[in-house]
């Protein structure tokens, strides 16, 4: 199977020439990451949240064996391994990955290796190693985007096994409903929502977190209105306990865990943002006169960036040319 | 024999030393509302910041916030965060939880009117957690006693109001508080940090008396559509279209340099 | 027979320790004993009350205030023209309402001093009994204060009529204030907070009760002295 899709690769590369998975695979190039410790927060029943480098790794744990959201960087396996070993003895079975940055999908190969699942079928004679590797489960355009990348391209090992192309993918693992939802055009074109049915945990991925505003990947088919589509999605999925807390618990793909009230004041953070913006090309500003404006000044202190590859400016420039192009 | 010999002459050396003993802050308080009855009770006018030390941050976007955004059923059952809790028009309980075993004082907890809001004061001297972990209406709150005040300090707070117009407090806040305690009067000077919207930490003050028939009621809260919007809608004002500013300065005869907040109006300098 | 004498002993030793004890308390000044430190240069800090503290509010303003009918009447005849920004602002049942900066010093060993700058008043927190009694009623009145625990009380009585609002709603001749300042240190400041509690049933319907916080300066360059009849 992965002889196959190699040679489709210089055919789909030919069509997503400009994209470039660079931020996260630089990033990684520079970091050092010898004094990265995995914390583990239990989050809620059978379900952890690993905090280390990189994007955050749901982890749901049970008989059936082990199942994460997502792998940080290739150089933390090791240490994600030994603290999934700390919650659980059982096979690690399933990968879920939320999209194709490396900062997520970066210890797939090293992670899935160490794991393995139950193969049968008519599939065990025809592919070598099927059943000694854990299955890594993602939307069709994670293999896309990884097949697109020229540069420090992810290892063969750590491609998505199983993939989906529809609008959902469902899994039933450890005695609860996983729902896995494509999110189109949000931070990416292939960004998937997870969803703990029984215990009422999300995994979004970038397209929520609570460390910066969101990094909208063009280049891989993100936009903002799809941003703001995934987060008006959380909503509707989450439901408080008590007061607007509690109930539906929300791990992001950077940041602290959250409820429904925190991802609430991103969306309307990000609505205000994007009115501003709207009103202003109404008025016919340019990029210029939009940015003069300082539409997102009274977040920057807590959300903006002033270096690396999307700063705030990126961020006001990219709104603008979505609305733009409308 | 000796030991006998120490507990007796400890006993009578019992008053050798100042009394610094903790007092008890149990009990069914009435909230006074002899300061500010106007923010706290009917609540704050639009574009009332004075007195706040708000940086510009915070001015722009109070001044984008529209009340109709409570009208959005996610908002609607918000309860006040814990720095502003003993603001809002409610009364409130204060217990205690004692180690049954030891009879050591684990906690306290706090139990206001509106919304109901409970929150707990761990008084056994545990970490706060670490900085991944959720953030909550009431937050993590850590008590200590200096002589005979309580002492608390709060963290992971979610983003919540300097004051209910509009006026953010962000979630990367913390705050201290003091219980100062005198016969049936209690003084709650709290004090919040936060480094995103506020130039200095900002203090106010909740008198509190205790209220021996004080009863407080369950507070149930349901969300409903009010009004009928878009999905994704968010109620707010564009730059400069604020229609409330002035308001609140011509009603009462106010600079309108001190109703739009800061540092400054503070103090006694801005009258001079 | 031993053993009771040797518990005899013991008791008396406790007993002895105790009165040492006791007895060096009182034979502590106040100026001595005191437990907190407020002595130097502070400013208010208005962040509650503001239109009501900083400025002079309309007439017939009176919201917070736990007025009688007899209260509003006789704040109803207030006149600003005549009566606005008046000393009777800065009696001792408002003064710390006031946008003011005050020195707090030791005038001698039994009393603690608080002068304001604006309104240019002075307080004399007395420890002596004796020395807080005077014959005639004052603006500031006579303050009795003592240490309790790790506050100052200060009562004050023998006052002239004043304002508990600026307007001119009233606290009467008969009016008791009964303060409380606490320290604390919060964020690189030092504070204090004084409770105040004015109690004058004359006037008011329950005790009048507030708050008010002060900020240690580092220094008195922010001095400003104006008159309460400015």
């Amino acid at each position: 199977m992965f002889t196959q899709l190699k040679k489709i690769n210089t055919v789909i590369s030919s069509l997503f020439l400009s994209f470039l998975i660079t931020f996260p695979i630089a990033s990684l190039a520079q970091q050092n990451f010898d004094d990265i410790e995995i914390q583990v927060l239990h989050v809620r029943g059978n379900i952890y949240m690993l905090v280390g480098a990189g994007g955050n790794i749901t982890l749901q744990a049970g008989d059936q064996g082990v199942l994460i959201v997502d792998t940080m960087y290739a150089p933390l396996s090791d240490k994600i391994y030994s603290a999934i070993r700390s919650i659980s003895n059982k096979p690690l079975t399933y990968i879920i990955n939320t999209h194709a940055h490396s900062d997520h999908i970066g210890g797939n190969a090293n992670l899935a290796m160490m794991g393995s699942n139950i193969a049968g079928g008519n599939t065990i004679d025809l592919f070598a190693g099927t059943g000694e590797q854990a299955k890594i489960v993602a939307h069709e355009n994670v293999v896309n985007s990884i097949l697109a990348t020229e540069e420090d391209q992810l290892d063969i090992e750590g491609w998505p096994t199983d993939t989906y192309y529809t609008a959902s993918k469902d899994l039933f693992f450890n005695g609860e409903a996983i729902m896995i939802t494509h999110q189109p055009n949000a931070h990416t074109d292939a960004d998937s929502l997870i969803f703990f049915r029984r215990s009422d945990v999300i995994s979004t991925g970038d397209i929520f977190r609570t460390t910066a505003y969101p990094f909208i990947d063009v280049a891989n088919g993100g936009s903002m209105q799809g941003v703001l589509n995934g987060l008006n999605n959380i909503l509707d999925m989450a439901v408080p306990a008590d007061r607007q807390e509690g109930g539906t618990m929300i791990i992001p793909g950077h940041g602290r865990l959250t409820d429904e009230a925190d991802v609430l004041d991103y969306r309307d953070m990000l609505t205000i943002i994007r009115d501003r913006i709207a009103y202003r090309i109404d008025q016919g500003d340019s990029l210029a006169q939009v940015l003069a404006t300082e539409p997102t000044f009274d977040y920057d202190d807590r959300y903006g960036l002033n270096s690396g590859t999307f700063t705030t400016e990126k961020f006001i420039e990219t709104i603008y040319n979505e609305l733009s192009s409308q | 024999m000796i030991k006998k010999y120490i507990i007796t002459f400890s006993m009578l050396c019992a008053f050798c030393f100042s009394a610094q003993a903790q007092i008890d802050l149990s009990g069914e308080w009435g909230a006074v509302f002899h300061e500010d009855f106007d923010e706290r009770r009917p609540g704050p006018e639009m574009v009332e910041y004075q007195g706040i030390p708000i940086n510009e941050a915070a001015r722009r976007r109070a001044l984008s916030w529209s009340p109709s955004l409570l009208t959005l059923p996610e908002h609607q059952c918000k309860p006040h965060p814990s720095d502003y809790g003993s603001r809002g028009p409610s009364n409130m309980r204060i217990w205690k939880e004692i180690e049954s075993e030891t009879q050591q004082l684990v906690a306290y907890h706090t139990r206001i009117r509106w919304q109901a809001p409970e929150r707990t004061i761990w008084m056994d001297g545990r970490e706060h957690p670490p900085e991944y972990a959720a953030h909550t209406w009431q937050g993590f709150s850590t008590g200590r006693w200096e002589g005979n005040v309580l002492v608390v300090r709060t963290t992971h707070l979610k983003q919540g109001w300097a004051r209910r117009n509009g006026i953010a407090r962000s979630d990367v806040s913390e705050f201290t508080e003091h219980f100062f305690r005198h016969g049936n009067y209690m003084t709650q000077v709290v004090i919040v940090d936060d480094p995103i919207y506020l130039t200095e930490p900002f203090i106010r003050t909740n008198n509190w008396k205790i209220n021996l028939s004080q009863q407080i009621p369950p507070y149930l809260c349901e969300t409903v559509t009010e009004i009928d919007r878009p999905q994704g809608v968010v109620p707010h004002f564009l730059p400069g279209q604020n229609p409330f500013i002035g308001e609140h300065a011509e009603r009462y005869n106010l600079p309108m340099e001190g109703v739009l907040g800061g540092a400054e109006t503070m103090y006694p300098s801005f009258i001079e | 027979m031993k053993l009771n004498k040797i518990n005899f002993l013991i008791a008396l030793l406790g007993l002895i320790v105790n009165s040492v004890s006791l007895a060096q308390d009182q034979m502590q000044s106040p100026q001595t004993a005191a437990p907190i430190e407020l002595t130097g240069n502070w400013t208010t800090v208005i962040t509650e009350d503001w239109r009501w503290r900083m400025f002079t509010p309309p007439k017939g303003d009176y919201v917070s205030l736990p007025l009688n009918e007899e209260g509003v009447q006789v704040a109803d005849m207030w006149e600003p023209t005549t009566d606005g920004d008046n000393c009777k602002a800065y009696g001792a049942g408002n003064i710390m309402r006031m946008p003011i900066r005050v020195n707090i010093s030791w005038e001698d060993e039994d009393t603690l001093l608080l002068e304001t700058d604006h309104g240019r008043q002075t307080r004399r927190f007395h420890f002596n009994p004796q020395e807080a009694m005077t014959s005639e009623p004052s603006l500031q009145g006579d303050s009795l204060a003592a240490w309790e625990g790790a506050s100052l009380k200060v009562v004050t009585r023998n006052l002239t009529a004043g304002y508990i609002r600026r307007n001119g709603a009233p606290y009467s001749e008969n009016a008791v204030v009964t303060e409380y300042f606490d320290r604390h240190d919060d964020y690189e400041d030092q504070w204090f907070t004084v409770s105040v509690i004015v109690e004058d049933p004359q006037y008011l319907t329950e005790p009048y009760y507030t708050s008010s916080s002060f900020k240690l300066l580092p220094d008195n360059n922010e001095w400003n002295p104006a008159s309460c009849e400015d």
